[in-house]
């Protein structure tokens, strides 16, 4: 009797006990597949508000700080002050340069420390990359790195280069967690905003021209008909708008020329309503549109896009688009 | 008399008075630690609540049926019904929801922000919520700001004990944008297949009239051929300037003119053709160089093709017909909105500038531009 009430007592314990183990076991394990998908899910926020937030606002990341430029190599743990304005912002003569924690749903502790109490390492590096014929823009490719729960570092990385951190990838039996990506995306979008600006603001140009050339098709017909034989008579040096104007038409003659008062900015003057339009956000750090006057009389006006910042290296931009007023007439 | 001594074997009072005390020390040494357990338990318990209370947060803006009457789609700042817009998204019950495991009150921020462009579109309303838990010592140690804004959501982190959930949508409404502009372009490559096909119809109709003889006066522009299959003259046009819309496929009911607005045409109009759905009459429209153009047949049908699918304030009829719009070009009925179910707009005959609106609309001699389509009211 008294054995079966012994056994009974301890398999009575015994039962409490596994059912306490287990429950609190499964509890933990739990907890710990939520943090790594908690983990995953912030770096997959990070890479979409870099990409979509702060680069929706900006040609690239040099405004935050000048580690961002191309070869630059470095972690965040070296550099806190580019990760502190990659995340918080930075406002710069004025103009405010939006950070990561504008389009995310998590705290800078999060961001900087993982679930498990350990700093988030992150690689970064710069590079330039060819978006289109004469177009280069700056590529930054980030490496996030979670020691996971066992807190230890598993991946290693070397040397910090852009081709190292491309190539970074979870050790075998690691339960690192690691995300790269780059900005080469949002660069094409940019580049494709600031190409639809530049065909919007051609498409308007040769519009203005087209409309003002009828206007002097008369004065063109008398030309031709030999009236002001001699050459005092002539488009050459003058643009169409100031044509009208002018008091003191003497030139070679020649063919009529894109408006000059068109040269600078196409964010200025008649353009102003319209450039926007096509994404092109000077103040928040897009790349210019201006149009270029042609240097001497024969030569046509280029549209040519600039970065709209030239004090840090940004954009290599070598493209200009012509507008020939022969071309858009004989059209 | 041995039974007896057993039964009346005990504790003596020495041995009870140790007992107690050493209970007394072993609890005395556990307490702390119980206390600490509950503490982080209600604090456990409360970061649950909180991820629960951002989940329903981003369900009911993700919700565009549920506006709200005053236009927003979830509670403004200083709103008490914040906890009532979703706690039927939530799995905890308003108390919850109101208020913390301590029994303090939720501290609720919410802003709106509509400048943010992504891709050269607006955003549309970017929304930005911060709810504070003042924690186990209900003390607000956060610097809470006074009114949300997109700076301060920035950098608002929670202070000593105190817990903090913070949402955008930002991410989401980047992610309605790009699906959008993908729908878009589809649509596009659709009317203009659409177009290129009833572009060759055009010509084969207008060469098998016009063999009939063409009448006298009409330049090689505008030609009034005999024979026309829909009574006397038709007049044709030259077809390079020319682009067709998708037809008109509403019931020619009563009650559908009337949803949509739709007005009789004249005698011997054409009703079947270029004309487009869910028309919003626009009364001021002008047509340069005489009367209004339908895809090529003139007349003073003043019902269809200028502005379709234009009405900001009725989103019902518009999604009717963009969906009407779908199917007629091929494409799955989901493709007429945006992913959060938001109706996309159609404008047919442009101007050359690609403007639409209340404008002077391309004449009989003008070259037409496709029909254009915007996620925004403003083209």
């Amino acid at each position: 009797m008294q054995v079966i009430y012994i056994m009974g007592v301890f398999m009575f314990v015994f039962a409490v006990v596994m059912g306490l183990t287990t429950t609190l076991s499964r509890t933990a394990m739990q907890a710990k597949l939520d943090n790594i998908a908690e983990v995953r899910q912030m770096f997959s926020d990070i890479e979409g508000g870099i990409n979509n937030g702060i680069l929706a606002n900006q040609s690239d990341l040099r405004h935050l700080h000048n580690r961002f430029r191309a070869s630059q190599n470095n972690q965040f743990s070296a550099t806190v002050a580019a990760r502190n304005n990659l995340y918080r912002g930075v406002t710069i003569t004025g103009t405010r340069y939006p950070g990561l924690l504008n389009y995310v749903s998590w705290s800078e502790d999060q961001l900087v420390t993982d679930p498990w109490g350990t700093d988030i390492r992150v690689y970064y590096s710069t590079r330039y990359v060819l978006v289109d014929n004469g177009v280069e823009a700056p590529q930054t490719i980030f490496a996030y790195v979670s020691a996971g729960p066992d807190r230890g570092f598993d991946a290693t990385l070397g040397t910090i280069s852009f081709n190292n951190i491309a190539g970074l990838d979870v050790p075998a039996n690691s339960d690192d967690i690691i995300s790269v990506f780059s900005t080469y995306d949002a660069a094409i979008r940019t580049w494709g905003l600031t190409l639809n600006a530049l065909n919007g603001a051609a498409g308007l140009i040769e519009k203005d021209y087209s409309e003002q050339h009828v206007q002097f098709l008369p004065q063109i017909e008398i030309f031709n008909t030999g009236m002001f034989s001699g050459g005092t008579f002539g488009f050459d040096n003058i643009s169409l708008n100031a044509w009208e104007s002018d008091p003191g038409l003497r030139a070679m003659a020649g063919f009529p020329r894109i408006a000059t008062s068109l040269a600078g900015s196409l964010s200025l003057d008649t353009y102003t309503d319209k450039v926007p339009m096509f994404g092109i956000n000077p103040v928040t750090g897009f790349m210019t549109l201006n149009a270029i006057a042609g240097e001497t009389a024969r030569t046509r006006l280029r549209l040519r896009i600039n970065p709209a910042t030239t004090s840090t290296v940004g954009w290599r931009v070598t493209h200009d688009r012509e507008i020939d007023g022969r071309t858009i007439i004989s059209n | 008399m041995k039974n007896v001594k057993t039964l009346n074997k005990g504790f003596t009072l020495p041995e009870m008075i140790l007992v107690v005390v050493v209970m007394g020390i072993f609890l005395t040494m556990a307490f702390p630690d119980i206390t600490r357990l509950m503490r982080f338990s209600d604090q456990k318990s409360q970061e649950a609540n909180m991820k629960d209370i951002q989940t329903a947060i981003e369900v009911r803006l993700k919700d565009s049926d549920r506006m709200r009457s005053d236009g927003y789609s979830i509670s403004p700042q200083g709103s008490a019904d914040w906890v009532g817009d979703i706690e039927q998204y939530a799995k905890l019950p308003s108390n919850l929801i109101e208020n913390d495991e301590w029994g303090r009150a939720l501290i609720y921020r919410m802003f709106v922000d509509t400048t943010q462009q992504y891709n050269g579109v607006s955003l549309g309303d970017v929304v930005y919520v911060a709810i504070v838990s003042t924690g186990a010592n209900r003390v607000t140690d956060t610097v809470v700001p006074a009114t949300l804004s997109v700076a301060n959501y920035a950098t608002l982190e929670a202070a000593g004990d105190d817990l903090l959930i913070k949402y955008t949508n930002y991410p989401e409404r980047v992610k309605v944008i790009d699906d959008a502009i993908r729908k878009i372009r589809v649509i596009e490559q659709r009317l203009e297949s659409y177009a290129e096909s009833a572009l060759g119809n055009y010509v084969v109709e207008k060469e098998n009239h016009c063999s009939g003889g063409v009448l006298a006066g009409y330049s090689d522009d505008l030609l009034a051929c005999y024979s026309g299959e829909f009574g006397g003259a038709d007049n044709f046009q030259d077809e390079n300037k020319l682009i067709f819309y998708p037809p008109d496929f509403r019931e020619n009911t009563n009650a559908e003119q009337n949803l949509y607005g739709r007005r009789a045409g004249p005698a011997g109009a054409r009703t079947d053709a270029t004309f487009l759905i869910n028309t919003e009459l626009v009364s001021s429209i002008t047509v340069a160089g005489g009367s209004p153009v339908y895809g090529g047949f003139t007349g003073n049908n003043t019902t269809a093709n200028y502005i379709a699918n234009t009405n900001a304030g009725n989103r019902n009829n518009r999604g009717v017909g963009m969906i009407r719009l779908m199917r007629i070009i091929g494409l799955p009925d989901e493709n007429c909105c945006t992913l959060d179910g938001e109706p996309f707009y159609y404008y047919s005959l442009p101007d050359e500038d690609g403007n639409c609106g209340t404008i002077t609309r391309p004449g009989i001699n003008e070259v037409k531009k496709p029909a254009k389509v915007t996620i925004e009211q403003s083209c």
